[in-house]
């Protein structure tokens, strides 16, 4: 069994009894851990699966996580409304609206398609920099200076095997 | 640095059919969604933002390789009719047209990629060839992403994919879609079946300008809807055989019609050659009905080498923007009728009468029966 939301494998099931009616979900563990199913007190179903269309948010809690993207200001309102996001921090924001729509949309919900390796290398390669270069400064400010000698030289063999972007 | 007169002039190669093989196929199309990380998508953006990042992406998109001494112009600067002669030739979208300040487009020499900044995303770039190539032009644009990549910051999430303004293009980022003509399936009835099949596999069939615009001149596009959960190559793959099939339908339809119902279609090339020939008024779905004949007919050998080339062209140069732009000023519809016909006659003041009995077929064609118009895609 597949979760509904991702598609690792489903560990919770979710039983709601209403008088005769019941409805079952099934989830893996992160996903459950994100709707704070370990919570019954203050989940829907509906919040999960939006397959009526409708959501009403579980709980204020909940409000008041999801209300703005910290990064640009826009609402759940405005999502709700024009069906697109800010900012890709929004994405963030409302993670769980977007998971809920998305479903409907996409034949799944885990991205399998191309990943920017470049772009990735790049993001670490200037990480590991920015890592390198601070230590040294605070050798010098510590005036470890045979220290500093070590990660000087680290760091230009490191700026060496560097692609041009980088650099 | 070329100028918007320069690429007037001289339109792209898959947009005038210099391509044996674009019968059925006209075009193929694919066009990948990018954004910036932490920005306001364009649509949220204030005016001041939205140049920053036209700053921030322009001149990384201006000094690729591919695009050297290409077009590059901030759509601020081009009149209204200007922007829709390029939405006529499918350089920038009827959305990006619509755009103020702060958004412009890039493309490259021979028009096959087209590069828009501030669309409804970041970046929207697009390559497109003439016949059935998804996969040529989806390797050229994936060329020129991972160039830019390490360039910008793309908006990325493990899960996710690439992150867009609009979730319906989460994931890939990409739309691939072929433009068809289809004039067999019309004429014989079997366009609304096929159609049919076709979305029911959940792949999206248009008109000739995309996301609500209607059929005109038998031209469907075919594109796939769902971005995430699968790889580029599954989605180019099943898009593939798909239109391959739907290509297979038309083509059967045309061989029957030759050998069962030749006295009727060579009358229906006829009148429209007639007509194209000799009328004085022309509206653009008129117009668009005949051409659509005309050129079936010369891909069923009535009219000399070339005839389908000269149909490509007049299907672009007959559309209202470009129909004013050749007047030099803005017309009123009527007007613009008039000039139209006036266009197709010139341009086919030199084309005789079909060859009407080339296109009787003696030999029998692929037994084409009372099968499913589609069958669904085998995963």
């Amino acid at each position: 069994m597949k979760c509904q939301l991702c598609e690792q494998e489903a560990s919770v099931t979710y039983t709601k009894v209403v008088g005769d009616k019941s409805q079952k979900i099934h989830l893996c563990a992160d996903c459950a851990d994100e709707k704070g199913i370990t919570n019954l007190d203050n989940f829907n179903l509906s919040d999960i699966l939006m397959s009526d269309g409708e959501f009403s948010p579980a709980g204020e809690s909940a409000k008041a996580n999801q209300g703005e993207c910290i990064e640009c200001g826009f609402t759940i309102e405005d999502l709700r409304k024009i069906g697109r996001l800010g900012c890709s921090a929004c994405y963030d924001q409302f993670g769980s609206e977007v998971k809920s729509m998305v479903g409907n949309m996409h034949k799944g919900t885990k991205h399998k398609g191309k990943v920017p390796e470049g772009m990735l290398l790049v993001i670490e390669a200037k990480t590991k920099l920015k890592k390198l270069q601070s230590q040294l400064d605070e050798a010098i400010a510590n005036e470890e200076y045979e220290k500093a000698g070590e990660l000087k030289e680290a760091l230009d063999e490191f700026q060496k095997t560097l692609p041009l972007e980088v650099q | 640095m070329m100028r918007f007169s320069t690429l007037v002039k001289h339109p792209a190669d898959w947009m005038t059919g210099k391509s044996k093989d674009n019968s059925v196929v006209i075009t193929s199309r694919i066009r990948l969604a990018r954004n910036l990380r932490d920005v306001p998508f364009p649509g949220w953006a204030m005016k001041a933002e939205r140049k920053d990042i036209l700053e921030t992406i322009l001149p990384e998109v201006t000094e690729l390789g591919a695009m050297k001494k290409g077009f590059s112009q901030e759509l601020s600067t081009l009149d209204s009719l200007q922007k829709q002669v390029l939405v006529e030739r499918h350089l920038i979208s009827r959305e990006q047209a619509a755009r103020g300040e702060g958004c412009a487009v890039v493309v490259n020499r021979k028009q096959s990629l087209s590069l828009m900044v501030n669309e409804e995303d970041h970046l929207r770039m697009q390559s497109i060839c003439a016949g059935m190539h998804l996969r040529e032009a989806y390797d050229l644009l994936d060329t020129i992403d991972r160039e830019l990549e390490t360039k910008l910051s793309y908006a990325y999430d493990g899960n996710l994919g690439y992150l867009t303004a609009c979730p319906t293009n989460l994931g890939t980022g990409m739309r691939a879609s072929a433009m068809l003509h289809l004039p067999a399936l019309v004429l014989t009835d079997q366009i609304g079946q096929v159609l049919q099949a076709v979305g029911k596999i959940g792949l999206a069939v248009r008109g000739l300008f995309g996301e609500g615009t209607e059929s005109l001149g038998d031209l469907f596009q075919i594109s796939n809807q769902s971005t995430l959960g699968e790889s580029e190559e599954v989605i180019i793959d099943r898009l593939e055989r798909v239109i391959n099939q739907v290509a297979t339908h038309e083509r059967n339809a045309r061989l029957k019609m030759q050998e069962e119902d030749y006295d009727q279609l060579a009358d229906k090339i006829g009148r429209a050659y007639g007509l194209l020939k000799h009328a004085h008024l022309f509206d653009s779905k008129e117009a668009f009905t005949h051409i659509s004949l005309l050129r079936l007919g010369s891909d069923l050998g009535c009219f000399p080498e070339g005839t389908m080339q000269l149909c490509d062209e007049l299907m672009m140069e007959i559309q209202p923007a470009h129909l004013q732009l050749y007047a030099g000023k803005e017309l009123e519809p009527e007007k613009r009728d008039l000039i139209r016909a006036e266009i197709i006659r010139d341009q086919l003041q030199n084309l005789d009468p079909p060859a009407t009995s080339n296109i009787e077929n003696e030999v029998n064609s692929t037994d084409v029966g009372d099968e499913l118009p589609i069958e669904p895609p085998i995963d």
